[in-house]
């Protein structure tokens, strides 16, 4: 300890050089790394694409809608969190679609065919309800807890992950007004 | 990613209860610790506590003002429990303001007191990069390495780890420090430590937005704090040096 407080200022001015250089070394390696974004299902990644049946047997596929903002919403027909939340989903879409693409993924793997459609019935849902009944996007999407909703960009990544719910008509509106305003600077 | 834990309608993260872990532990150090930087300053704990009970009120706040249009087509959303509507980083920041002001006023010396939070913030900061590889972010850049870990499909340099690691031998050396009562200027040498860590460390971030030109932001700024730091430190020493002359 002495001799380092005898040396102080030497050792000082070495640690400030050996950083400077270690900042240049690194720089430039990262100036050359591969800056490509991969597919996973965590925020600032893209989101995975998929392709599933929706409740009017159409196929729907996460690519066709590249290009414009998505929210996507994990649910099933007896969880409570996701009962409370779907009407605020449904005023969302109500109002910002086509704007924002709104996808519901239903877990059919632990619900039913049946006691989903009363569900969108009683509820009056009118955008696209997806089933999962092999639970193949679910896994994909590592879902853990029900609701889970993704909000993704434009450009297909993922900018932010909700995990559980109910999620407030205030929360969900800032989220979607964060997604369309990064699209309108990316148009811009 | 450690599992959610679901109880009943409730999704509870295990990276909230390491925090709240975190927390708890911080405390306990800096309330064994710190009669050594304030002699009979009673009103420091409870005006830590103080600070520490203002942070989701103020981020709570900071973020009701940043969407205010929202919260008042949905005014009962200001009560709401959901996490995702707070803002930490202003909350933290508002309550560091509110702690100097409480410290102010019960006239306690604003550098004994940094000094005294010091083993507490490095101890808390250990559980925090713990609980960030519980969420899988802050996660390092591929690599072939043995110790790599498997996160988001391809193995990847276990960063979270190699800062909770490095912010444990940081408490150590502070627990030593006080053991020995070097506490002089506790603050500004742990500032200097983790300066040269996130110097060191950030180049193996993989989820790194602030990149500008091949740049880190971080490392920039963990010079600049490193220098500073150097500097008040060798500035004292030579004002200690010279009056010892004198």
């Amino acid at each position: 300890m002495d001799i380092f407080k005898k040396y102080q200022p030497q050792v000082s001015i070495m640690i400030v050089i050996l950083s400077i250089i270690w900042i240049g070394f690194t720089s430039y390696e990262s100036f050359h790394r591969d800056p490509s974004i991969l597919n996973s299902p965590q925020v600032g990644f893209l989101a995975p694409n998929f392709e599933l049946k929706d409740l009017q047997g159409n196929t729907q596929k996460l690519s066709n809608y590249t290009g414009k903002p998505i929210m996507i919403n994990f649910w099933a027909s007896w969880c409570k969190p996701c009962q409370v939340e779907m009407p605020a989903i449904q005023n969302s879409f109500q109002e910002h679609y086509p704007d924002i693409i709104f996808l519901s993924v239903n877990s059919t793997k632990q619900d039913s065919i049946s006691a989903v459609s009363e569900f969108v019935k009683n509820k009056q849902l009118d955008f696209p309800v997806l089933l999962d009944i092999q639970n193949a996007v679910g896994s994909l999407y590592r879902i853990q807890a029900l609701p889970t909703t993704y909000f993704i960009n434009s450009k297909g990544v993922i900018q932010e992950i909700i995990i559980g719910g109910p999620m407030s008509e205030t929360l969900l509106e800032i989220r979607l007004q964060n997604i369309l305003e990064e699209n309108d600077v990316s148009n811009n | 990613m450690f599992p959610i834990i679901n109880i009943g309608p409730l999704a509870i993260q295990s990276s909230g209860f390491i925090i709240i872990l975190g927390i708890w532990f911080g405390i306990s150090s800096i309330e064994k610790n710190y009669h050594k930087f304030i002699l009979s300053q009673k009103n420091f704990m409870t005006d830590i506590y103080w600070a520490l009970f203002s942070i989701p009120i103020f981020s709570r706040i900071s973020y009701i003002i940043q969407y205010l249009n929202d919260f008042l087509d949905h005014p009962k959303s200001i009560f709401s429990p959901n996490l995702s509507l707070f803002d930490p980083l202003s909350g933290v920041i508002l309550s560091a303001i509110l702690l100097l002001i409480l410290l102010k006023k019960d006239k306690i010396s604003i550098e004994s007191s940094i000094n005294a939070m010091t083993s507490g913030i490095s101890l808390f900061l250990i559980f925090y990069f713990i609980s960030l590889l519980a969420n899988g972010e802050y996660y390092g850049i591929s690599t072939t390495v043995p110790w790599g870990i498997v996160l988001w499909g391809v193995p990847r340099h276990p960063l979270q780890i190699y800062y909770a690691i490095a912010f444990m031998g940081i408490y150590f050396w502070i627990r030593n420090s006080l053991r020995t009562n070097l506490i002089n200027d506790l603050f500004t040498k742990f500032i200097v430590a983790i300066s040269i860590m996130f110097i060191f460390l950030d180049f193996f971030r993989g989820d790194n937005q602030n990149i500008v030109g091949g740049i880190h932001i971080i490392q920039v700024l963990g010079l600049i704090a490193l220098i500073i730091s150097l500097l008040k430190l060798n500035l004292k020493q030579k004002t200690n040096s010279t009056d010892y002359a004198e």
